[in-house]
């Protein structure tokens, strides 16, 4: 089979972390890297970065890539990914998918009337083992019907004001609850189902940003159980984005993080560690489920198939974010379309 | 030779604390008990990231056990956030100021050539700066070899970055240290070095179920077998503390089938 040509449009951190893992793959060739900043050419080319560069997606284009994996500001996924679809290439988008929800709504009926094209989205928590093995126990019954859970997320990432991109509300639509609260979000979502009604507070804590450091979300889902959301990005001592779940059954406890899961039901307690589950990648670059996140993308392009977190997810993971602002400026319960 | 050795970096992470508890590095007491009880079970070795906290229980320890204290350098996942939050300048102005005014004096006029590539942000030169100026926080422990840390040298095996291991191996010989590289991706490493004719010491998780032995176990297992790399087995430092008024008992170090797997690995690529 032929390798599948892919480029990489964007250039910041992410872009440089998934240019980096998909020059690792055999099935892929790496035809282009996008930038308009010389800049960071300069910095991947002394990272080791080996593919040709261009300043626009046009110019990329002409190397025919079949798929496209987006790195840019949020607000531009809507109109890179919409170009991309124009010229025929499968689309991988950071998350969030979008800026806004009118945005993810858009790129959502891109999805829909394209069938013969796969759309991705980074949600790399997916392919980690405890979160896999957590979703199987749950559909299983492992700890009965689900009442109750608390999640939480936390990272050590915000101490002071901040310049780039990631931090304005225009370029990125929002603060911790759209960039790490929506990891929480769409795990709530793959292990839990869907939410119907939101109803939050948001808090922030370093002066002159303009997007929220934190904040908590009382989420109720079509199930009926009620889930308890806490995101923050300014946490100490957390080097790594965490992700964790307490979830309360009628017959047990679940808990799970990236590292460790935990059952307890019927009176006994197991755990067992991210270690000792199977993990596929063939390379590690930083972070467990970044290479499984990408290759599985990579295979659904070459062999058809939805992915593990396919649009229609994300964008479910984009209404509730809508919800959680809109309930904290209104002060009030948000119902989901 | 087959050694053993203690990754303190990992106790820095949340991945060995208990669900939803801060990394145990956060708390002083609880890592100083715990590196306490890895020394009275004898392990004598211990990578340590340039972190004050791990490096003044160390420096406290070292009065009463003798252990080698291996430093592990340039961890660009923590350089990369503390340049978000500090700025450049502020980042290169606490790198500096952990240096020492002589670390950071003699490290600077020694980059001075390369300043202009620093500055520019050249991904390779700054590591190699970064490097020495961390090195030199490690001075009171007159560390015999130091490794590059697996973030480092991940994205540098992925892009095959021949420049930063030969780079790293230069400069850490120039000043009489061992050079060494901490990786989860072994399998492609391992190769590489010995295409690229860099024979380094290799640090490499080893596990039963080949977690963090990337591509695969058994490819790890072979291009050891096949090098001219030495190896470290680090222990998959998965101890956690369950219970904060149980310290001694409820630390678990690692689980002994995990050592053993290291240890027949090791032996295997030794013969």
């Amino acid at each position: 089979m032929a390798p599948l040509k892919v480029c990489v449009i964007g250039m910041g951190k992410m872009g440089l972390s998934h240019a980096s893992i998909l020059s690792t793959m055999p099935e892929v060739e790496l035809v282009g890297c996008v930038d308009p900043d010389p800049a960071a050419e300069k910095l991947a080319r002394s990272v080791g970065a080996r593919a040709p560069f261009f300043r626009s997606t046009a110019l990329a284009f002409e190397r025919k890539p079949a798929a496209a994996f987006l790195c840019v500001p949020s607000r531009a996924n809507l109109s890179v990914a919409r170009d991309c679809v124009a010229r025929g290439a499968h689309v991988f988008v950071e998350k969030p998918l979008a800026h806004s929800l009118p945005a993810a709504r858009e790129m959502l009926a891109l999805e829909e009337g394209r069938p013969d094209l796969r759309f991705g989205v980074g949600f790399m928590g997916a392919h980690i083992g405890t979160f896999a093995k957590a979703r199987e126990l749950l559909a299983a019954g492992a700890v009965g019907r689900i009442l109750r859970a608390c999640c939480r997320v936390e990272y050590g990432l915000v101490f002071s004001h901040q310049e780039q991109w990631l931090f304005k509300k225009d370029a990125a639509g929002g603060g911790a609850a759209m960039s790490i609260g929506s990891h929480a979000i769409v795990q709530i979502h793959r292990l839990l189902g869907p939410v119907s009604a939101v109803e939050s507070s948001v808090w922030f804590f370093t002066s002159g940003n303009e997007v929220e450091d934190s904040g908590v979300a009382q989420l109720r889902l079509t199930s009926g159980a009620e889930v308890e959301l806490h995101y923050d990005w300014s946490a100490a001592n957390r080097p790594q984005s965490m992700v964790s779940l307490e979830i309360s059954g009628t017959a047990g406890t679940l808990r799970v993080s990236m590292a460790w899961l935990e059952v307890e039901s019927a009176g006994q307690r197991t755990a067992t560690h991210v270690s000792e589950l199977p993990d596929p990648a063939s390379v590690f670059l930083g972070v467990d489920g970044h290479y499984s996140a990408d290759a599985e993308f990579v295979r659904r392009c070459l062999a058809g198939g939805t992915p593990a977190v396919s649009w229609a997810d994300a964008y479910h993971v984009q209404q509730v974010i809508h919800a959680i602002y809109d309930s904290a400026q209104r002060k009030t319960q948000v119902a989901l379309e | 030779m087959t050694e053993i050795i203690i990754d303190l970096d990992a106790y820095t992470k949340p991945e060995l604390s208990g669900y939803r508890e801060p990394p145990i590095a956060a708390h002083v007491v609880r890592l100083r008990a715990l590196v306490s009880q890895l020394l009275e079970l004898g392990f004598t070795k211990f990578l340590s990231p340039p972190d004050p906290r791990i490096l003044n229980i160390l420096s406290q320890l070292r009065r009463r056990y003798p252990f080698e204290v291996v430093p592990l350098l340039v961890d660009a996942g923590r350089h990369s956030r503390e340049m978000q939050t500090y700025g450049l300048i502020g980042f290169a102005r606490r790198r500096l100021f952990a240096a020492g005014p002589v670390g950071g004096m003699r490290t600077s006029l020694e980059a001075l050539p390369r300043v202009v590539s620093i500055l520019r942000r050249d991904y390779v030169d700054g590591s190699l700066f970064l490097a020495a100026l961390e090195l030199t926080e490690f001075a009171r422990f007159l560390p015999r070899r130091a490794l590059l840390h697996p973030n480092s040298a991940d994205l540098a095996t992925a892009n095959r970055n021949h420049r930063l291991f030969q780079g790293f191996a230069s400069m850490l010989r120039k000043r009489g240290v061992a050079p060494g590289i901490m990786t989860n991706n072994a399998g492609w490493l391992v190769p590489l070095l010995d295409e690229w004719g860099l024979a380094m010491t290799v640090a490499t998780p080893v596990t039963a179920s080949g977690y963090h032995m990337k591509p695969t176990r058994e490819a790890c297992i072979v291009s050891a077998r096949h090098s001219r790399c030495d190896f470290i087995a680090v222990l998959p430092a998965r101890g956690r503390i369950e219970d904060a008024d149980d310290l001694p008992a409820s630390a678990v170090i690692a689980s002994p089938a995990d050592a053993v797997a290291g240890l027949t690995l090791l032996d295997s690529a030794a013969r």
